[in-house]
C-alpha cells in the first residue's frame, strides 16, 4: 500500500497538485485583467509552462543523486527561481501575445505579476507541507543563499 | 519515508527500482499533460484566427452592401 502510494501520489501531485495550485492564484488575475477571457487557454498555457517547471526540478534532482551533491534543495531553488522569473513569464507572455487584443506591455507586466505571486504562493505551500509553516520563505532564501555563501 | 525505511531494512535495491517506477509514471504523466496542453493552445489559436477571418469578412460585406446603398440612393 505504501508502495503504492510512494509510486502514484508523488507524481500525480507534483503534477496536478502543482498545476491546481497555479491555476487558482494566476486564472484569476489573468482573466480579470482582460488579457484573454479564453479560459481554456489559460489553463492549458499554465499547464504546459507547469509541466516544464517541474521536468526541470525532476532533472535537477536526478542530476544531483547521480553526482552525489548534497546541496539538493539548493540547486531547486536556483531552478525554480531561475524558471518563474525568467523562463515561465517570458513563455507565457509570448503565448498571451498571440491571442491578446491588449498591448504587449500589459500583458508582460501581468504575466510577470501573476507568476510572481504564484511563485510567493508556492513557497508559502512549501513551507507548509515541509512543516516549516510561514517560514517558508525564509527557508527558500536562506537555502539559496546560504547555498550560494557555502 | 517508505525509502529510509527500507534502507534500513536492507533493501536499497528496492529503493531504487521504486523511484524509477516513480520516475517512468510521472514522465508518461508529464508527456500526457504537454500533449493534452500543446493540442488545446493549437486549438484555440486556429478559433481565435477563424473569429478574426469571419470578422473581416463580415466587416467587408458590410462595407460593400453599404456602397451598393449609397449607389442607389
Amino acid at each position: 500500500m505504501y508502495i503504492l502510494l510512494y509510486i502514484l501520489v508523488f507524481p500525480i501531485a507534483l503534477l496536478a497538485g502543482t498545476i491546481l495550485l497555479t491555476l487558482m492564484v494566476e486564472f484569476p488575475i489573468i482573466y480579470c485583467t482582460g488579457i484573454t477571457r479564453n479560459k481554456k487557454y489559460i489553463v492549458a498555457v499554465n499547464a504546459l509552462t507547469n509541466v516544464c517547471l517541474n521536468v526541470g526540478i525532476i532533472i535537477v534532482l536526478l542530476f544531483d543523486m547521480s553526482a552525489k551533491q548534497l546541496k539538493l534543495e539548493r540547486d531547486i531553488c536556483i531552478w525554480t527561481l531561475f524558471a518563474e522569473l525568467t523562463l515561465i513569464p517570458v513563455a507565457e507572455a509570448v503565448l498571451y501575445f498571440m491571442i491578446s487584443k491588449k498591448s504587449s506591455i500589459k500583458v508582460l507586466l501581468v504575466t510577470y505579476a501573476a507568476n510572481f505571486a504564484s511563485f510567493i504562493f508556492g513557497l508559502f505551500v512549501t513551507g507548509l507541507l515541509t512543516n516549516r509553516g510561514i517560514y517558508g520563505i525564509s527557508w527558500f532564501f536562506s537555502k539559496l543563499f546560504g547555498g550560494f555563501i557555502w | 519515508m517508505v525509502e529510509y525505511a527500507l534502507l534500513d531494512a536492507g533493501m536499497g535495491g528496492l529503493v531504487v527500482i521504486l523511484g524509477g517506477v516513480a520516475i517512468v509514471v510521472f514522465v508518461i504523466l508529464a508527456a500526457i499533460i504537454l500533449r493534452f496542453s500543446i493540442r488545446a493552445i493549437k486549438r484555440e489559436l486556429k478559433k481565435e484566427t477563424e473569429a478574426e477571418q469571419l470578422d473581416t469578412q463580415v466587416a467587408k460585406e458590410e462595407d460593400i452592401k453599404a456602397e451598393q446603398t449609397d449607389e442607389e440612393v
